[in-house]
């Protein structure tokens, strides 16, 4: 081949990479960029496509979501690969916050478990909205039915297994006898997509987040409804928690570009948007950060640089909103 | 008594998908007893005369009469009391170049005993094996045999099974003198036993001359002569015959 | 990091030892569902891959290449097939087989059988035309022939036989779809680990990964043997 014209592409091949390389490293750094640790179900719900373009309008910050099971999630931070979590397991997230790898936790959003089963509720929950009830029911119920549990250590998983406590009832997952002579009680150790999936095969019950019900049971046809929503133990609280630059050794913490991205998050204007996020034309996710102000010390609000006096919604005027706007689900 | 075992009468073949065959008109007696030696130059169809001996070539593209014992057995005749799979049984065809099957000498004279649920009587193979100069060599795998050492294997292979006709293609090619006198002497000696027939295909007069009782001259696909072997060489009655023989012939 | 491969090694030395119930439990679910899926696709699959290999018909080259091309089909879009397939929309929802071990054999043996089909029949085009010529003239009638032309091609079938037991061990994608992943039921080894590592345990899903090395390991040992013993492969000696 002719050598000049080898030299000639060797030469634009190096100009175009490396100008193309050099360009991209300028873009990192004239965004900002952090990397949000979620789990799938909130990545699933869409919200954060929703609200993100719009942050990142207002603040010129970009975010890259990193979305794995809860535990993962928090495992990626506890590695430095994350600048920010968000995820809906208060108990997980304080073990975090009080391992030191976590500051400034607040409460982002909330939205609400609900009990999907078959439409024949062979367990009679249907309607109920007492909490210890209604796993009682499917409790006494279990010669007749299925229960499905996450069985991953997820947030939703371990709220699941709270209310089995809270209704005197022994779940023994992790023992093989116990599970042969319970074989009504079924863990998937997936995802809740995956979850419902198996209830619907299965004909059986489980406990469901209503984002990912919403965005699933089209495709899941009638075999399977929300039989029971409501009791006030089912509020699904997403916390957003900043990480603690000073636990991470192997990477930088863009923990300035992280907290001006929630404080946009917990905006008015950041809190608007995610209570105007529907799926299928229902309201997905509930504002919740005015909910817990007074909770909050007088460094934490002069962190976040709060200082005028909010108005206040409170929890159950919130539950009512939700509920005339449900329609039939 | 001598019997004719394989009788062929106006014997073509044409291979699948071509006009012309690649033997024809074949008129050809095999004798219990004998060996009928075959000669003729290269491509000129003897593996294929060899091989439409031994029934190894599809049926529906040979035509003409091949009868077994004075049986019918092409064109096939429906319901015959003998079918063709069966007569196969009595003829071994083996290749110009050996075949083998992976493992020892040993398993490979045992596989052709296994296929035909005969037992397996060691000092009868022992004597064979001795017999060809096999017997140190028993257990060898067949990978670190020579060419003339793996044709001896074949032959106690096949000998073994007591066919009643051997077909042999040009089985001493290519092999040194004593490899050559081993096999012949082997060949004179397998006739004795139950007017067994040998048909032989070779290149080597002087071979065709030692041990052939008969020989049959196969040139441009047609056999241009058959008889006696000494009268076929010393007075050929056919004028192409005798060119071939005199090598004058040019193919 | 090196530390926490050697955590993982002792914790899943320690899982052996203690035979823990459950690692038990997953680990021979996955080698019974494997095995099983690789003998029944070897039985089915080399007859059929030597014959496809024997035969010289029309579209020959066209088969072969699609079979191929099903050798390398992706295991989660065998997955959904069969999913879809035995669920309420499909023609066999009423068979119930999804959530169960059985269909998890199923979809590792549609996913073993093109290998072996395809695999068995390249080992014919090795295979001396004249050896098949050899056993007929020594008097084979077909069984015996196939029988002959498999102990031929004995090493390469047993490597094929290696090759699909290596896929379907190591299968998550369509296990997944098809059994739920379900606890003491449907979870194998693959799913297990994923099941760790979507809840961060990531420790424990490595020393998960080192017991199924390892069981994939001592199988791979033992078709090895097969694979090269010098038995004669045949009935008597």
């Amino acid at each position: 081949m002719n050598q000049r014209l080898l030299q000639i592409s060797i030469g634009i091949t190096i100009v175009v990479l490396g100008g193309s390389t050099l360009f991209l490293m300028a873009q990192n750094n004239i965004a900002e960029t952090i990397i949000l640790a979620t789990t799938t179900s909130t990545e699933n719900s869409g919200i954060l496509d929703y609200i993100h373009p719009i942050m990142t309008e207002d603040t010129g910050i970009t975010v890259n979501v990193v979305a794995v099971g809860t535990g993962a999630a928090l495992e990626n931070a506890r590695g430095g690969l994350a600048d920010v979590v968000i995820v809906h397991a208060r108990s997980l997230e304080d073990e975090f916050i009080q391992e030191g790898y976590g500051l400034h936790r607040v409460d982002l959003m909330f939205n609400d478990f609900i009990i999907i089963g078959p439409s024949s509720d062979p367990a009679n929950i249907r309607g109920k909205s007492n909490a210890s009830e209604v796993f009682s029911l499917l409790y006494l119920a279990r010669d007749n039915i299925t229960f499905f549990s996450r069985g991953d250590n997820s947030g939703t998983h371990v709220k699941e297994l709270i209310h089995w406590e809270l209704a005197n009832i022994e779940i023994k997952q992790d023992n093989i006898t116990w599970a042969h002579l319970n074989p009504w009680y079924l863990e998937t150790g997936s995802g809740m997509g995956q979850t419902l999936t198996v209830a619907w095969i299965a004909n059986g019950y489980t406990f469901s987040d209503r984002g990912t019900w919403l965005f699933i049971k089209d495709n899941l046809d009638n075999k399977l409804e929300m039989l029971a929503e409501g009791a006030p133990e089912w509020m699904n609280s997403y916390g957003a928690i900043l990480v603690n630059p000073e636990s991470i050794t192997s990477r930088n913490i863009n923990f300035d570009a992280a907290k001006r991205y929630v404080q946009w998050l917990i905006s008015d204007k950041g809190q608007n948007l995610i209570g105007n996020y529907t799926m299928n034309d229902f309201q997905a996710f509930f504002p919740d950060f005015r909910n817990h102000l007074h909770e909050m010390s007088a460094e934490e609000l002069g962190f976040w640089g709060i200082t005028q006096s909010v108005s206040m919604y409170t929890m159950t005027s919130a539950f009512k909103r939700r509920k005339i706007s449900k329609n039939g689900i | 008594m001598v019997t004719s075992i394989i009788e062929l009468k106006d014997v073509n073949f044409t291979p699948e998908g071509s006009i012309e065959p690649i033997i024809k008109n074949i008129n050809l007696d095999l004798y219990s007893g004998e060996i009928l030696g075959v000669i003729g130059p290269s491509g000129s169809g003897k593996t294929t005369l060899l091989k439409t001996l031994a029934l190894l070539l599809d049926k529906n593209l040979t035509k003409g009469l091949y009868k077994y014992n004075k049986m019918q057995v092409l064109p096939e005749i429906n319901g015959a009391t003998s079918k063709l799979v069966d007569i196969r049984k009595n003829l071994i065809y083996i290749h110009q170049h050996p075949v083998l099957f992976k493992g020892s000498v040993l398993q490979n004279i045992k596989i052709g005993l296994n296929i035909r649920g005969m037992d397996f009587i060691k000092h009868q193979i022992d004597s064979l094996l001795r017999d060809f100069r096999l017997i140190k060599l028993k257990n060898r795998d067949v990978k670190s045999l020579s060419g003339g050492e793996l044709q001896r294997v074949c032959l106690v292979r096949a000998m073994i099974l007591k066919p009643q006709v051997l077909i042999l293609d040009e089985p001493t090619q290519n092999l040194d003198p004593s490899n050559v006198e081993n096999i012949e002497k082997n060949i004179i000696q397998y006739i004795k036993s139950d007017s067994a027939s040998v048909v032989i295909a070779t290149h080597n007069f002087f071979q065709a001359q030692r041990i052939a009782h008969r020989t049959a001259v196969l040139i441009n696909r047609e056999i241009v002569e058959v008889g006696k072997t000494k009268e076929l060489f010393t007075s050929p009655k056919n004028v192409i015959t005798r060119e071939f023989l005199t090598g004058k012939m040019v193919y | 990091m090196a530390s926490d491969i050697l955590s993982s090694i002792i914790q899943a030395i320690t899982l052996i030892i203690t035979l823990d119930p459950e690692v038990m439990q997953i680990t021979l679910l996955s080698l019974r569902v494997s095995l099983i899926a690789v003998i029944l696709s070897s039985l089915i699959g080399i007859p059929t891959g030597i014959y496809l290999g024997l035969l010289r018909f029309r579209g020959k080259t066209f088969l072969l290449t699609f079979i191929n091309t099903a050798m390398a089909f992706p295991p989660v879009v065998m997955g959904l097939f069969i999913f879809i397939l035995f669920s309420e929309y499909g023609p066999f929802g009423q068979v119930g087989i999804l959530l169960t071990d059985t269909v998890l054999i199923l979809v590792q043996f549609l996913l073993a059988l093109p290998i072996i089909i395809g695999l068995s029949a390249s080992t014919m085009a090795n295979v001396d035309s004249k050896l098949v010529e050899t056993a007929t003239t020594l008097g084979a009638n077909q069984k015996q022939r196939f029988i002959l032309l498999i102990r031929e091609a004995r090493i390469e079938l047993f490597a094929a036989a290696i090759a699909a037991f290596g896929a379907a061990i190591s299968e998550i994608g369509a296990v997944q779809i098809v059994g739920g992943n379900i606890r003491f039921k449907t979870r194998t080894l693959t799913t297990a680990i994923g099941r760790e590592i979507s809840a961060g345990r990531w420790e424990f899903a490595l020393a998960l990964g080192f017991i199924l090395l390892l069981a994939a390991f001592l199988v791979n040992v033992f078709l090895t043997y097969l694979q090269h013993s010098k038995r004669i492969f045949w009935r008597s000696d």
